[in-house]
């Protein structure tokens, strides 16, 4: 009944855009726009432009990486979507991107990465433990102290350092003497 | 504790209005009866302590003139009715005495109003300092801050809406209500910037916080930002809350949907209604609940007086033995913390303001049991179990469902670009005055009232959702024109002062707030804060970014007023001591204390010759306030310095050896990994430049004492200069696109990759070059590599540049590549993004953290020279989108990584230390 007033908005902002919000723990949302420019990008690569929620977990580097999850071919005039059925307590993304000729994903533009909420404990009375004073789970604990760590019975010549090492090299010798 | 909230609701255009009217009722019904009650109790001395929220948009109701002038209009068109009533009841004694009841009450709200001179919240002002009330806040407009996309735009609607209860009260309130409970990650952060102290949450918010709250709802948490937050208790809530099984849910209690408004001839209503013939509600209600069924009786006021009494003891007794029971199991006195939307006493529960009165008298004369306040709470148990929260809410289903749903999420991109418009013109316009000021001003006004999450529940709920459609519409409309019209330079002041006559909320609103918060000078200087950095890096000996890090980090420290002396590295032609331009004290050890050739022995002597260098200086005893040290060579003297004086030791790591090498492998490799750990756990906190290193580092070697503290670098965009026009400098060959790489020629760093991509790219840019900006023992190889792909052309190594080097080629680059396969954090990107260059980076690290993909840069998996080819071409191809990035990474510099903020957030870490320290001290 309202649509000629919502209309009434900017229906383009010939930008790329895209929000990311969770609804609940397993429900995200997610509304995009993607600039003129952007579309004609997408249009010469010559596959199809879909969206594509990615699982957002820590890889072994320390790096993140990305799973797909769930793709959708982007319904013509449609710039928002739901997704449910995730896990609560989890990081995703979502992006937005082409499938090439090859099958492979050519992303065009990427959220931030946001976290669903956990499914909420109710009503837990107060432990009859005394309180833990503890850190956030996260916060690494501190390792007992291995004692002043000392770096002994090694010889190396300051140039050899500089040329082996790569973080030390560029390290200027001549000016420090 | 109650929180009093509407809509900003306001129509000079009409002389009446249906929403205006929600404002009227509310204060006849719920406010001014509250009011009422509290003063008496006060006035007979009943002991009770309540905490009462008022919204800024309440607030600025109460206070506006012509809001003032309608009210007892609508109050002089009640008594109307209620005399009308009085004559039309006159044979019916039941009635008619409900009528006379009204119009008494109607006649003694008119009486309060004008005795205080319309001035409502002077009377609640008065409370508070009489003792009885704490008074807190909310958010301007009631934004529901997780569905607000940015922390300036969440900061504005905070900010805004303190500096009104502040202007009104003279003082900034203890603790603030989160709209509609909802909390997201971040706005404890943002609410401990203005020294507020608690805030609520709902019962699954705090109890689903990690660690699980020891003390159940029974206690506050803390967040890692100091604030503290209390949960909603959930039998008291259900007592009164839950419709049927709830205290107004009784029978007893007067019937709210059986108003006359529906019953009666329109005819006869006609002059009292506030829109003509629409009907709506007046308050005279002459029914009670009875039953589940339509047939209603009779509404008996002493009844219903006589059933609050029984609820009121009711809930007494109910909160001592709940708090009998958490007694039993708990280490401290426990609370129950009561929320109640204030609109609930008086309005939807007409009976509510008796039992909330009789529930006091009672809880007052109770010896087990004492109403409190939050903050009186935390004056008794200031420190509390620290947590981290997740996202919550008090709405239908515990999460943002009730603002967030197919019937109102139209709203939010709009809602975004408008945030990100409003940021960006704060920023760009900041010295602005006269009729841009205005217009800034009011577009401010225009966001805070679309942000209200008034409109996106009423359109949830299906009520008046035509008004709550037009609401958001008209004001994202008038921000953007405004919007427009500002950066067009054409203001329409016709329009403008329209806007500012009737969205007149919020009159003193400076449109600065909504900008990068930005830090004043010599802010710290009244801490008188001496800090010793140990940096074996430091101007003009760098290496790689920790050197320059250390330099812009002192010298933007110096400048919020930390006295901050630098030990480093000797430096030719530089003296041993100075005090530079900005104030920092620099002390290089004498060249001749190195004069070593084997590398351990020249760290020793390094680490030795500033231990000597402090004890030199003349102001070790009892001078300085703590050491904060950088990467790993600097153990030694960080530890013997922090140790021998006392000082606590913040130490920031840049970048580990187990990362630069992708493990650990050789037996020096091994003993430096040792001293990263050693450092990390002698420091009171570490300090990281990106939540990669923060990761790598709290895997590797735990957090320290305190934890990790993520603060990125910065960058002097200033000195970068954007825009710099192009003097063909680096188009040596071809003219050509410029593609530029700045960094170390090592491995990590990748530029094997964009060699590799080069080839590609020329296929569609035949004339591009790469110009490779650095120095490393990787170059040779490089070279070659250039040469097997047969670019060796088209690829010039130019060696070290300066600043201005690095200047002249950015403003050339058609794009600025860091293809880095180990990158902590990558400063060089940044200084590309401070240039406007367009950025594209590995997806790694730290570099992934800098840029958006697709929306300020782009981004590429390392090691992929395919990828990397085929986001160059996009860029080349598409100037214009190219341009747009770098326009875009330039405000993200400025707004997120700018020095002075970089060392705001240190100064903060400094001070949280050694009020740690200093408690562990006292204790």
């Amino acid at each position: 009944m309202y649509k000629g007033v919502i209309e009434s908005l900017p229906g383009f902002y010939d930008d790329n855009i895209a929000g990311f919000f969770p609804q609940g723990p397993g429900v995200v949302f997610v509304y995009w726009e993607l600039s003129g420019i952007q579309w004609e990008i997408a249009s010469s690569l010559g596959g199809a432009v879909l969206i594509r929620l990615c699982r957002v977990i820590e890889g072994e580097g320390f790096d993140y990486e990305y799973i797909p999850v769930s793709e959708v071919d982007l319904p013509p005039g449609t710039n928002n979507w739901y997704f449910d059925g995730l896990d609560p307590d989890s990081e995703y993304c979502f992006e937005i991107g082409c499938r090439l000729p090859d099958g492979s994903f050519f992303s065009l533009v990427r959220s931030e990465k946001t976290a669903t909420p956990p499914v909420p404990r109710f009503n837990a009375p107060p432990g009859e433990r005394e309180a833990q004073w503890n850190l956030p789970p996260g916060v690494p604990q501190v390792r007992p102290d291995a004692g002043k760590a000392e770096i002994t019975g090694v010889n190396l010549d300051l140039r050899e350092v500089m040329e082996s090492m790569a973080f030390y090299m560029g390290y200027d010798t001549q000016l420090t003497g | 504790m109650l929180h009093a909230h509407l809509p900003f609701v306001r129509h000079p255009g009409h002389r009446r209005s249906l929403e205006e009217n929600w404002f009227f009722e509310s204060c006849t019904e719920c406010y001014i009866p509250l009011l009422e009650t509290f003063e008496r109790l006060a006035e007979e001395g009943v002991d009770f302590r309540l905490t009462v929220s008022l919204s800024p948009t309440l607030l600025s109701m109460m206070t506006d003139d012509l809001l003032k002038e309608k009210f007892l209009d609508y109050l002089h068109r009640m008594v109307g009715l209620g005399m009308a009533e009085c004559e039309r009841t006159a044979r019916d004694a039941e009635l008619n005495r409900l009528s006379l009841m009204y119009l008494r009450h109607l006649e003694n709200v008119r009486r309060y109003f004008n005795s205080c001179g319309g001035d409502l919240p002077s009377r609640f002002g008065n409370l508070w300092s009489g003792g009885k009330l704490e008074l807190i806040t909310t958010c301007a407009t009631h934004g529901y801050l997780p569905l607000i996309h940015s922390d300036e735009a969440r900061r504005a609607q905070i900010q805004a809406g303190l500096d009104l209860f502040a202007g009104l009260f003279g003082k900034m309130p203890p603790g603030f209500w989160l709209p509609e409970c909802a909390y997201d990650r971040g706005v404890d952060t943002l609410l401990q910037e203005f020294g507020i102290k608690y805030f609520v949450v709902d019962t699954h918010g705090l109890l689903s916080a990690a660690p699980e709250p020891a003390r159940g709802v029974y206690a506050p948490v803390q967040c890692r930002s100091g604030v503290a937050v209390f949960g909603r208790d959930p039998e008291s809530s259900r007592q009164v809350w839950e419709r049927r099984a709830g205290y107004p849910g009784h029978p007893d209690y007067r019937e709210f949907y059986r108003d006359i408004a529906y019953d009666l001839d329109l005819d006869y209503l006609g002059p009292y209604l506030p829109d003509g013939p629409v009907r709506a509600d007046t308050g005279f209600k002459y029914y009670r609940i009875t039953g589940r069924g339509d047939r209603k009786e009779v509404y008996l006021p002493d009844a219903a007086g006589k059933r609050a009494e029984i609820d009121a003891r009711h809930f007494v007794a109910a909160r001592v033995l709940q708090l009998e029971g958490a007694l039993a199991r708990m280490d401290r006195i426990p609370l129950v913390l009561a929320p109640y939307d204030a609109e609930l006493f008086g309005h939807w529960w007409y009976e509510g303001p008796l039992w909330l009165e009789k529930v006091l008298r009672l809880a007052a004369g109770e010896e087990k049991i004492q109403t409190v306040t939050p903050g009186d709470y935390l004056d008794l148990f200031p420190e509390n179990q620290v947590v981290d929260l997740h996202m919550s809410s008090w709405g239908e289903g515990g999460y943002s469902y009730v603002w967030l749903n197919p019937k109102n999420d139209w709203i939010y991109r709009h809602q975004h670009v408008a945030e990100a418009k409003m940021a960006e013109l704060a920023d760009r316009h900041r010295q602005a005055g006269g009729l841009v000021r205005r217009a800034l001003n009011q577009a401010g006004r225009e966001l805070l009232l679309a942000q209200s999450s008034d409109w996106a529940f009423i359109l949830k709920e299906e009520t008046t959702v035509g008004y709550a459609t037009r609401r958001v519409v008209d004001h994202l409309r008038n921000f953007l024109a405004l919007a427009s019209q500002v950066e067009s330079g054409t203001i329409d002041e016709v329009m403008l002062s329209g806007l500012e006559a009737r969205d007149n909320i919020f009159p003193g609103l400076d449109f600065g707030v909504f900008g990068t918060r930005k830090v004043s000078p010599g802010i710290f200087k009244g801490e008188g804060l001496k800090v010793i950095m140990l940096s074996w890096e430091y101007p003009p000996r760098t290496v790689g970014g920790l050197g320059r890090h250390v330099h812009g980090l002192s010298r933007a420290l110096a400048g919020l007023g930390v006295e901050v002396h630098v030990f480093t590295c000797p430096a030719r032609d530089k003296p041993p001591y100075e005090v530079d331009g900005a104030g920092v004290h620099v002390h290089r050890v004498s060249r001749e204390e190195l004069d070593t050739g084997d590398f351990l022995e020249w760290l020793s002597r390094l680490n030795g010759a500033m231990v000597r260098g402090v004890e030199e200086s003349g102001l070790c005893r009892g001078y300085f306030h703590l050491v904060h040290a950088h990467d790993w060579l600097v153990r030694d003297a960080a530890r013997e310095i922090s140790g021998k004086y006392g000082l606590p030791l913040v130490v920031t790591i840049h970048a580990t050896e187990h990362g630069r090498n992708r493990g650990i492998f050789t037996g020096l490799q091994r003993q430096i990994h040792e001293i990263e750990r050693d450092l990390v756990a002698g420091s009171s906190r570490v300090i990281c430049c990106s939540s990669y290193m923060a990761r790598e580092v709290g895997r590797l070697f735990g957090g320290g004492r305190g934890g990790i503290k993520v603060i990125p670098n910065g960058v002097d965009a200033g000195s970068l200069a954007a825009g710099t026009s192009r003097h063909g400098e680096f188009e040596p060959f071809s003219g050509g696109p410029v593609i530029a790489f700045l960094g170390r020629l090592v491995p990590e760093k990748g530029v094997q990759v964009i060699i590799e991509a080069l080839p590609m790219i020329r296929n569609s840019h035949p004339r591009a070059v790469l110009v490779v900006a650095g120095r490393g023992p990787y170059e040779n190889d490089l070279r070659k590599l250039a040469e097997k792909h047969g670019v060796a052309e088209n690829v010039k190594f130019i060696g070290f540049v300066d600043d201005a080097g690095r200047n002249r080629l950015l403003a050339e680059a058609s794009v600025a590549v860091f293809p880095s396969i180990y990158e902590p954090f990558g400063i060089v990107a940044l200084e590309a993004m401070a240039a406007g260059t367009p950025v594209l980076v590995s997806d790694t690290g730290g570099l992934a953290e800098i840029i958006s993909h697709g929306i300020d840069g782009l981004k590429v998996p390392p090691g992929r020279p395919d990828l990397l080819a085929r986001y160059v071409v996009e860029l080349l191809d598409r100037p214009d989108l190219a341009r747009r990035f770098g326009r875009k990474a330039y405000r993200k510099v400025v707004s997120r990584y700018d020095w002075n903020q970089i060392a705001f957030e240190t100064v903060r870490v400094y001070i949280e230390v050694l009020r740690r320290d200093r408690g562990r001290e006292t204790a």
